[in-house]
Order: C-alpha cells, then structure tokens, then sequence
C-alpha cells in the first residue's frame, strides 16, 4: 500500500490504476503526465487537484 | 437521462458547502446499518461517496478505498477528510473500471437519483468480484424493497437481506 505522503508526489495511486478503465470502451488507462489515456479508444482523461475526471463525453466536464 | 445527471450535479454542486452539515446525522445512521456486515476486504468502491463521510470507517474494512462521485465539489470536500481513500469523479452508470475490480460495493442513497437505476445496479456488478458483497439503499418514499430487490436481481445478485430502517430500504447482496 502506497504511503499518504508519496501519494502527493505521483498523480495517482498506483493501486488505483491497475483498476482503472475507460468508462466508454472499458479498455485500460495509462498515465502520461497529468492524464489518463485510453489505449482502446485514445479518449483522454485529465486530473484535476489529483482527482481523476472520468466521465464519459455527454457529462464531461 | 443526460439532462438530469446534469441538473443533479448541478444541485449539489450548489448545496456541497452546507451538506455535512444539513445531512451528516442522518447519512451517518445509515452507515451504522451497514458497517457491522461488511467483511475485512482487499477492495472497497464507495459509490456516490459525496462529501466522503463514509469513507473513513470503510478504511477500517479495506486495504484500497476508493469513493467516486460525480458531484467534483462533493470530492473538493471529501478531499479535506484525514482519509487515505483514492477519490475520482464519475458517471455510476459507466463506472471507469475493470469487470471484477472489487469486493465489496457500497451505495447510500444514491439509487434515487439515477435515471434508472436498473442500470446502475448491473454496472456496479459488472465491477464487482464474483462472491463479492453489495451494501445499497435507497429512500423508502422513492422505492419498494420489491423495486430494489429485483433490480439487485437482474443484476444477477442475490438478495442476502432486504430490511427497512427509518426512511431507508437497505438490500445486501452477494454476487
């Protein structure tokens, strides 16, 4: 389990990510820089105060 | 269906400053249902984590607490509590993960709000481990215990326990 301190230092939990998909085609995310791609369909995700925005396109925001 | 995810967010996101203090009382009595009956798990998703008042006792449950919520002023909030659960914001009927991610689900008074809740039920099982508990519950004046019964049903669900408490129906279910 990642540590409360480091979680500060990277955009997202490692953890977290290894969950984590695309909520449209449901293919994994990959992190690159201060977002998160799909590597199915390419839609992009950005983190926003170190929260992840993952909402599909009709409720983006 | 679009439209009134959006009126919904738009509401809380308007009410996020005053709703611990509107709200907390009553949401913690909800969770107070729910905490004894979960198991100590790997995976917890709190769904429609709001301002995260749950989140902190479900950290005595799981080893990855994750709260999601699409109110981002909710999470603002939810952010500030001594919590270690990962935060996102998302849409509970296209949940952004994997099939089978976790091992207990928790819902509280979030099913009434959805369009269809039918829906929201089958893609929160969709992530959920096979043998995994879901904790939902839903305000008695806006469902039947009938109603959120057969939609844990066609969710492939099994009920475990449907009970009625104040202004709650509240279903456990195993998957």
């Amino acid at each position: 389990m990642i540590k409360r301190e480091d979680l500060k230092k990277k955009p997202i939990d490692p953890e977290l990510l290894k969950i984590l998909a695309c909520p449209v085609c449901k293919h994994d995310l990959k992190l690159k820089g201060n977002e998160l791609v799909c590597v199915g369909c390419g839609r992009r995700y950005p983190i926003k105060n170190g929260i992840p925005y993952l909402l599909p396109p009709e409720l983006s925001l | 269906m679009v439209a009134r995810k959006l009126e919904l967010r738009r509401c809380y996101g308007e009410t996020a400053w005053i709703y611990d203090q509107r709200y907390e009382e009553i949401q913690r009595g909800k969770y107070s249902l729910i905490f004894p009956i979960l198991p100590h798990v790997d995976r917890i998703l709190d769904l429609g984590c709001g301002s995260g008042l749950f989140l902190g006792a479900l950290a005595k449950r799981g080893r990855l607490i994750v709260g999601a919520d699409s109110s981002p002023e909710m999470l603002e909030i939810a952010k500030r509590r001594p919590t270690r659960a990962a935060l996102l914001l998302a849409d509970a009927d296209h949940l952004p993960f994997a099939d089978q991610s976790f091992d207990v689900i928790v819902s509280v008074t979030l099913l009434q709000n959805m369009p269809n809740p039918e829906i929201t039920v089958r893609e929160a099982a969709r992530v959920m481990k096979l043998g995994g508990i879901m904790a939902l519950t839903v305000l008695k004046r806006k469902h039947s215990p009938e109603e959120l019964e057969e939609w844990v049903r066609g969710a492939g669900l099994e009920p475990l326990e449907v009970v009625e408490e104040g202004e709650d129906v509240c279903c456990i279910a195993r998957r």
